[in-house]
């Protein structure tokens, strides 16, 4: 027993209880917990020893074995686009005749390419016109021009950034939703260009998903109340059974937070709920989000705002837009439109509340709230005094905002996997029995082929099971019933290399070279193959990991897993043990 | 113990000829047989709706497709999985939503006896029907009178009103809803339970398809590359193609079984990729050192040596494989049993190729280089 024997010694026993270690809230979450808190990481934080790791460690099941709904989303950009264009081509009529600069036709316009094609009433003025519309809307470019005739295009890089504002619209609208329902872990990605992922653990209420696009955004401006002292009242008389939970607030520290004093907390389920019943209608108490830094947009806490009843319906409203650029005192903004009938209800609204604030109220939750300067009719702009990259995120925003109240992105469904929890719970069954049964046969063959070196490497084997599931519990991956397979399936792929090693130290034997030197011999001739056996199965694994989707994700993550252990285990662990039986014992004879 | 004793030495190479004739019919057949009847794709790719339903009483597929058919549904699959006293039944649909070619027709009709409709579009893949009329429709009409043609709605908004009319769009109720409702007034008295849903949109499911190909195709270079980094050139044809020969091999128990075509297919194809190149390294990797140690004897020989050497390890590790699927094999349901059993089919050709397609082709590439050599090097000569 050389040092380096020592060294890899103790490395190997570190990796072992390592891997124990990484286990335990796994274990907790499984045993020691009731099958419904399984994905509540605090109840599980608090069952834990102190000694373990965090309690997110845990291995976490796939939708299909915990059952729960994974969607995928569809945002209808052809309807939205056309939409727009719609929109834009009947402002250009109204922009023309404000300008006085003559008068147009109703325009024509064609959804396949987005073109609009304007007749000017007077073909002497169709110059000017033409060139005042195309200063005024730079989102389109020319495309012809014959006599009355003007064909103007809507620019594929204004589309791509519609598309881009209606995807992160549906985005922001379908986290606002599933917030107010309280699921735990909601993950929710872009896909593509025109999709959207969600995934719900432990979510089954297939009706619960239809509400997410069932209805529309609902856009409304509220008027702010001037005096919120009523949060203060209710916070002395009743308070909350968790103060820290639902704290009081005197002075915001958002542009965005309400006029103290407040309430906040990172719960809205719960402020909601204690809210409730204890404001005197017509008033009403909504939430804001305060957004985290980052391009997840999350919530990282609700605010709550006191509305007074007067408000606008938002489909009321014509068009929102964010120029981009400052206007002529450096503030930046974003203009409105409104509707003929919008623009007599916003002039009753702002001219009875100057100097107010007014809530910008989508689905239920405060957006933003404006203070109003003078009294709104057809049209109007809301500035902010962020500035730099702040401003263009918020602007954009903030458009996007008013713009989906005006003219929704169709949100239609692309993909629903729903599974039953019951299904899940079969499925866990019966795939860790057949995982088991191929554990139990492997292992036994191996004992019964290779004697001893075949125990050596069902230790290896063993060893390489635990740390494919502390591997994926370490790195937050889950498992899923594909990856139940690939779990499998890498056992076979580990035990092959100790077939290797072995085959190659018998043929050495058989050769006639001593126990030590068949042993060494056969490991240092098989490394390289099971080394290149290994990285090509590894490129497989990364590829599916890139493409695929889901479940079989899960598949291609504990097969990567696996593949890296079973190198450690396979090589590194049995020529440990190997060793110490040949060298450490002297022992003449290698049993394989 | 062992499978082998002592020292084989069977002659591999002397069959290649008619071990590569046998091998080149299957995959053409396999090939040509998936052009003709296309695989069964699963709705993973074909988009469509599964359902699977578990009944608390003893129902019969039968049983299920004509309540299914008499509740209103257009021609659905029924199949049961699992063992019989499980009950349980899946259910598959082209259709992702109630609008389908059977009844968007009725649909039209119905939303045109609404009023003077200026232009109707229908967007089948996502149950979608824009609508614009002429005058102001109030949204509930329009909803009651498409669910009334035989199409569920899920909603009916007013998406804008324009110079020429008022817009609309009705989004039509998914699938898996009808399914539960037909089956409920088709199978009066069985209670059932709905266990899972997959639903895929067309498009989707077409973007799922690309995706997995183009991941066999990475798979396959990425690897092509490592193999010709590792080893000698003239290893990599071998290599693809008895990849290429083990990947149609497997697609052709998707062919001849009908089993569903899906994502967990592409990931079996993808593995086997793996495990096709990883049984074919072992041998190559045996090759080149007996090249080392035999030099100057031929070539066939030699792999002779190198197959025959590796032979126990060969079986053994297809063996072992092979063992550890045997729990899913037992265990597994629906996918899962399709992974375990093409994966089976893999190991199984995956080996054969490796011996008969991988290691003669070296010497095909190798008698090949020679040629050239020798012609190089008579027309050198007389200069």
């Amino acid at each position: 027993m050389d040092r380096s024997w020592y060294t890899r010694l103790t490395i190997i026993v570190a990796v072992t209880l390592g891997t124990l270690w990484m286990l335990v809230p796994t274990y907790y979450s499984f045993f020691k917990l009731d099958r419904a808190d399984r994905n509540n990481v605090a109840k599980l934080q608090e069952v834990l020893p102190a000694w373990a790791p965090p309690a997110k460690y845990r291995l976490s099941l796939g939708l299909d074995l915990q059952g729960g709904i994974h969607l995928v989303m569809h945002v209808d950009m052809k309807t939205a686009t056309t939409k727009k264009v719609e929109r834009r081509a009947s402002s250009m009529v109204s922009w023309v005749e404000t300008k006085k600069l003559g008068a147009l036709e109703t325009p024509d316009v064609n959804p396949d390419n987005n073109r609009v094609t304007l007749t000017v009433k007077d073909p002497a003025t169709a110059e000017a016109i033409q060139k005042g519309l195309l200063e005024a809307f730079q989102d389109f470019s020319l495309v012809s021009r014959d006599g009355a005739q003007i064909v103007l295009e809507f620019d594929s890089a204004a589309l791509a950034g519609s598309s881009e504002e209606a995807l992160d619209m549906a985005i922001l609208r379908i986290r606002q939703r599933i917030d107010k329902w309280g699921v735990a872990e909601v993950q929710i990605s872009k896909l593509g260009t025109d999709q959207i992922q969600i995934s719900l653990p432990g979510q089954s209420d297939p009706e619960q998903v239809k509400e997410l696009i069932g209805t529309t955004a609902q856009l409304e401006f509220r008027i702010v109340a001037t005096d919120s002292s009523a949060f203060a009242t209710m916070y002395q008389s009743t308070p909350p059974e968790n103060p820290a939970l639902i704290r009081l607030v005197q002075q915001g520290d958002s542009p965005d937070s309400p006029p103290g004093p407040f309430l906040e907390s990172e719960d809205n389920k719960a402020l909601l709920a204690y809210v409730a019943g204890k404001v005197a209608a017509p008033q009403k108490v909504l939430t804001h989000c305060v957004q985290e830094a980052g391009p997840k947009r999350k919530c990282a806490k609700y605010q709550t705002y006191l509305l007074d009843a007067a408000n606008v319906p938002g489909d009321l409203l014509k068009g929102a837009w964010f120029p981009g650029a400052p206007n002529a005192q450096g503030q930046y903004y974003v203009a409105f439109e409104m509707q003929p009938e919008g623009a007599k209800q916003m002039g009753e609204l702002t001219g009875k509340n100057v100097r107010r604030q007014m809530g910008i109220v989508l689905d239920d939750n405060v957006m933003s709230a404006p203070t109003i300067q003078s009294e709104i009719s057809d049209s109007g702009t809301i500035t902010f005094g962020r500035m730099g990259p702040e401003a263009k995120d918020y602007g954009k925003l903030l458009a996007t905002t008013l713009q989906s109240g005006a003219l929704p992105a169709p949100v239609t469904i692309g993909e629903i996997r729903q599974v039953g929890a019951s299904l899940g719970d079969e499925l866990i069954k019966k795939g860790t029995l057949a995982a088991g049964i191929g554990l139990l046969l492997v292992v036994l063959f191996m004992a019964l082929y290779y004697r001893v070196s075949g125990l050596v490497a069902d230790v290896a084997l063993i060893l390489n099971g635990g740390l494919i599931l502390a591997g994926l519990a370490a790195f937050g991956a889950t498992l899923t019933l594909p990856g139940i397979a690939g779990f499998v399936l890498t056992l076979g792929i580990a035990v092959d290399a100790n077939v290797l090693i072995n085959e190659r130290v018998r043929e050495e034997i058989a050769l006639g070279l001593s126990a030590r030197k068949a042993v060494d011999a056969g490991y240092d001739r098989a490394f390289w193959t099971i080394f290149d056996a290994h990285v090509t199965t590894l490129i497989a694994g990364f590829i599916l990991m890139f493409t695929g989707t889901g479940p079989v994700q899960g598949f291609a993550t504990t097969l990567i897993i696996g593949i890296i252990a079973s190198l450690f285990t396979s090589i590194v662990v049995t020529r440990l043990i190997t060793t110490y039986l040949v060298h450490g014992r002297n022992s003449s004879t290698v049993s394989v | 113990m062992q499978i082998i004793k002592g020292k084989t030495n069977i002659d591999f190479i002397s069959k290649r000829k008619i071990a590569i004739l046998v091998s080149s019919i299957v995959n053409i057949a396999i090939i040509v047989g998936i052009a003709i009847f296309g695989f069964n794709f699963g709705v993973d790719f074909a988009g469509g709706t599964v359902v699977e339903l578990k009944f608390k009483s003893a129902v019969t597929a039968q049983q299920v497709r004509e309540g299914a058919v008499s509740g209103g549904l257009h021609d659905p699959t029924v199949q049961g999985i699992g063992s019989a006293d499980e009950n349980s039944f899946i259910l598959r649909m082209g259709g992702v939503t109630q609008l389908t070619p059977e009844s968007e027709a009725a649909a039209e009709a119905a939303i045109r006896g609404l009023g003077e409709v200026v232009s109707v579009s229908k967007n089948l893949d996502n149950g979608l029907i824009n609508v614009r009329f002429k005058n102001k429709v109030e949204p509930e009409a329009i909803k009651t009178a498409v669910a009334g043609s035989g199409t569920g709605v899920n909603e009916v908004k007013a998406i804008g009103e324009s110079a020429s009319g008022f817009d609309y769009q009705v989004v039509s109720a998914g699938m898996a809803d009808k399914v539960k409702t037909a089956l409920k007034s088709g199978m009066a008295g069985t209670e059932f339970e709905v266990r899972r849903i997959d639903y895929v949109g067309p498009q989707v499911g077409q973007q799922l398809r690309n995706k997995g190909i183009m991941a066999l195709l990475w798979a396959m270079l990425a690897i092509l590359i490592y193999v010709a980094f590792r080893f000698d050139l003239k290893f990599g044809p071998g290599a693809l193609l008895a990849m290429l020969h083990d990947v149609v091999m497997v697609a052709g128990y998707f062919l001849v079984t009908r089993r569903e075509f899906n994502l967990t297919s592409i990931a079996v194809l993808l593995t086997i990729i793996g495990y096709s190149i990883n049984d074919t390294i072992v041998i190559y990797d045996r090759i080149r050192e007996e090249m080392v140690k035999y030099k100057g004897k031929p070539l066939p020989e030699i792999i002779n040596i190198a197959v025959n050497d590796t032979l126990a390890r060969t079986i053994l590790t297809s063996g072992v494989t092979a063992l550890s699927l045997i729990g899913l094999l037992i265990y597994g349901v629906g996918e899962i049993f399709d992974f375990a059993a093409a994966m089976l089919v893999g190991i199984v050709v995956g080996t054969y190729s490796s011996v008969y397609i991988a290691s003669p082709l070296v010497i095909w590439l190798d008698e090949r280089a020679h040629e050239k050599e020798a012609h190089g090097g008579a027309t050198a000569k007389p200069a």
